[in-house]
């Protein structure tokens, strides 16, 4: 017959506390984050399209062959990689100098720090249509372009047909600079904060020995600020690789397919063609090569030395 | 409050909220559809209320109405009937969200009678596989408007008939420099919708129709780029020739929205609108172009016929046609036995004849706001000719109202799929990134792709 020693029971008790407390949590991220990743991967291995939802089956890799297959897929990619590559640098080149600046000492900076972030508060949706009223057919930017064009062609003679939004070239390049303008606030968030972490020694000794205010920034700051530049390039990459909502309300994916981004896509399988086999494919996708570009930044600031552990 | 009492009390208003959340039986008729009008139609479902004493319990779904229809479909939310786009039609019976109505017809003569009276572009488009599935919300079809001061001003009597004759006329109204209301020369005197979205590109099929091109055959094979006389690329290539090289089309049709408020502002001469919308662009309320006109002439009234509709060109003369659409009602599967014969009521009164024997709901959306409607026999309704001739011409929509046809591939279950595929290849097209017969002969293939897919 065992005995239970009132002690070791009590150990007992004590080690379990803290996991029963920790149940309910871990219910939650089950139920919420667990289940529908891995049941949506499931459904990337079926034929399931809700148009012939008496024909759902397991194909196993077949929506991957497929999407690798198609020049849909492959199109939207580079246009994927384009409109990210873009807009990771032009959120880092801007978010730094604005937080280089914000960074002095000047009147009225906590009412300019409050102010810049407002285009992060600002949903997708919302800034895709504000910048549709922009660059519309009667939106500010566009006449400022179209009167810019004007101007050129009187000058130096030419005959270059604005076209506005109709433009492949412009609608792209807008897109990115609507998505930029709405992240480089929160990568500014990041740059402030890792430069008011510089230790104000290494400056003055700078200046001591000569260094000019460029070989500072140079050889001070940005060592400093590579940290951040990886979590910055990190956030920014996976948001361009999901850039929907803005596509969804500025160019509705045209003009040709000139913005079809790959999250635009996946939505056209889900939704369009409610195939939601292929959509989860798609999504999976994407996944995997954000995952794989973080890799690879990581890599290459690690391997050069340029991020501690 | 002991940290126990807080556990207890806080697990006991978290199982109560649960327990209200959990779904009641709505005791009336669940009814769903897209936001337009909710005042409205909340004002004609108290009048059916009023009228057979049946509880409605009406939700107008606000965004994206097919993504979230979707996915309430998937999700098995209650619901007896709901709006229908033609667009989304054979997709949702293929998914066997919607119930046939041939019984319920079968069993109410009065109601099945109005079947004879429907168009017969509107019937086609509520029935799929043989089955009658929906009754008519509003249907319309395209037609070609032209500003009838500004032709004038640019020595024009009449609008071309062929598309030849309107490259020529659009041409000399641009160099007559005509101006807009306020005061900017046009520079392009024609705009068309070629914007892509789920419910864009009709004007594609209306053009092609009004040349009376076949797009598929009977078997829904594409017929293009090689079909009767190649007019599927003849208009093709005329629309990227107005954009491109006679810089007439203005290069804005392929990302503007909302026609109508273009047409009203008085920014273009020419273009294709829902034959509804002529009331909107007429109306001084609405209409920049209608109002500086009713100012000219120092007139109180409220509509001026300014735009004025003309049969859409056409490769020749002699053609004639154009696209329609249709919106529906529709049962869902999900619909309650014991409401079924409740929720047909509802059906019936909504579009086809109320308890009185009128076409109630039809009417009054014409009469407040101009909706098409399916029925011919409305076509010779007083009210509707009077209020028609305030900014239209009664004539012309009689005439043009026998050569509507829809979409020939709409009902094919790979529609979706070719809807997604063919507007960036035309857009491509007129883009001048590739020819107007590689376009059409890249999404012929995808069509018969998608057949043998589907098959």
């Amino acid at each position: 017959m065992t005995v239970l020693n009132p002690s070791h029971l009590m150990s007992r008790t004590r080690d379990a506390l803290p996991l029963l407390l920790n149940l309910p949590a871990v219910i939650l991220l089950l139920a919420f984050i667990a289940y529908p990743i891995g049941i949506s991967f499931w459904m990337s291995l079926h034929r399931y399209n809700l148009r012939r939802p008496d024909q759902v089956y397991f194909h196993g890799l077949d929506n991957y062959a497929t999407i690798l297959a198609s020049s849909e897929f492959w199109n939207a990619l580079w246009i994927s990689l384009y409109f990210t590559f873009m807009a990771v640098l032009l959120v880092i080149v801007i978010a730094m100098a604005i937080a280089l600046l914000l960074h002095e000492s000047f009147r009225g900076r906590g009412v300019v720090r409050a102010l810049l972030l407002i285009p992060w508060a600002i949903p997708g949706v919302v800034n895709g249509l504000m910048w549709v009223g922009l660059l519309g057919d009667y939106g500010a930017f566009n006449a400022m372009l179209a009167d810019s064009v004007a101007v050129v062609n009187y000058l130096f003679g030419l005959d270059i047909v604005y076209t506005g939004m109709a433009s492949p070239f412009v609608a792209l390049n807008a897109a990115i600079g609507a998505h930029v303008w709405r992240s480089v606030p929160f990568a500014c968030i990041i740059f402030l904060a890792a430069i008011q972490a510089i230790p104000t020694e290494q400056y003055r000794a700078a200046r001591v020995d000569g260094a000019t205010s460029w070989n500072r920034f140079r050889f001070i700051t940005l060592p400093w600020l590579y940290h951040a530049v990886l979590v910055v390039a990190i956030f920014e990459t996976m948001n361009g690789f999901r850039a929907f909502d803005l596509i969804y309300a500025l160019t509705g994916g045209g003009p040709g397919d000139a913005t079809h981004v790959i999250a635009w896509q996946t939505y056209k399988e889900a939704f369009a063609r409610l195939d939601f086999g292929g959509a989860n494919a798609y999504s999976y996708l994407i996944t995997v090569i954000t995952m794989t570009l973080a890799v690879i930044y990581i890599r290459l600031l690690y391997r050069r030395g340029l991020v501690q552990g | 409050m002991t940290r126990r009492t807080f556990l207890q009390s806080s697990t006991a208003a978290g199982l109560g909220l649960m327990a209200r959340c959990s779904p009641a039986p709505s005791p009336g008729v669940i009814f769903k559809g897209w936001v337009y009008e909710p005042d409205l139609v909340r004002e004609n479902l108290d009048y059916f209320e009023q009228q057979t004493g049946i509880t409605v319990d009406y939700n107008a779904v606000s965004g994206n109405y097919h993504d979230k229809m979707v996915a309430l479909h998937v999700g098995g939310a209650p619901m007896e009937c709901c709006y229908v786009r033609d667009d989304d039609f054979a997709e949702w019976v293929e998914a066997g969200w919607l119930r046939p109505c041939d019984d319920l017809l079968a069993a109410d003569p009065e109601t099945s009678a109005t079947t004879s009276d429907l168009f017969s572009y509107n019937l086609s488009s509520m029935t799929y596989g043989g089955e009658r599935y929906g009754l008519p919300y509003y249907t319309d079809f395209n037609i070609w408007i032209y500003n009838e001061p500004m032709l004038e001003a640019a020595g024009f009597d009449a609008p071309a008939r062929t598309l030849d004759e309107l490259t020529e006329q659009a041409i000399k109204v641009r160099e007559a420099r005509v101006r807009t209301p306020a005061g900017d020369v046009i520079e392009y005197p024609i705009m068309l919708n070629f914007r892509q979205s789920v419910l864009g590109f009709l004007d594609w099929w209306t053009l092609n129709y009004a040349s009376e091109a076949t797009l598929f055959d009977d078997d829904l094979n594409p017929t293009f780029p090689d079909d009767e006389d190649r007019r599927a690329e003849t208009i093709l290539q005329w629309l990227t020739d107005g954009i491109q090289r006679h810089r007439i089309i203005s290069p804005s049709s392929l990302t503007a929205g909302q026609m109508r408020d273009h047409v009203a502002s008085g920014r273009q001469v020419y273009g294709i609108l829902n034959k509804y919308d002529l009331e909107y662009v007429n109306n001084r309320r609405n209409s920049a172009a209608a109002d500086d006109e009713l100012k000219r002439r120092g007139s109180d009234a409220q509509h001026a016929k300014v735009y004025r509709m003309a049969p859409v060109p056409s490769i020749s003369a002699e053609q004639n046609g154009t696209l329609g659409w249709t919106r529906m009602y529709c049962l869902t599967s999900r619909c309650r036995e014991d409401r079924m014969q409740d929720a047909w009521e509802l059906m019936k009164f909504l579009g086809a004849k109320d308890a009185a024997g009128e076409y109630y709901t039809a009417r009054r959306w014409f009469r407040l706001r101009g909706l098409g409607f399916a029925y011919r026999s409305l076509l010779d309704d007083p009210v509707v000719i009077d209020q028609t001739e305030q900014w239209g011409e009664i004539e012309k929509v009689r005439e043009q109202a026998r050569y509507v046809r829809p979409r020939e591939n709409i009902k094919a279950p790979w529609f979706p799929d070719f809807k997604i595929y063919y507007q960036p290849e035309i857009q491509k097209v007129l883009l001048g990134q590739q020819s107007a017969r590689d376009g059409l002969g890249k999404i012929a293939q995808r069509c018969r792709q998608l057949i043998a897919d589907w098959s």
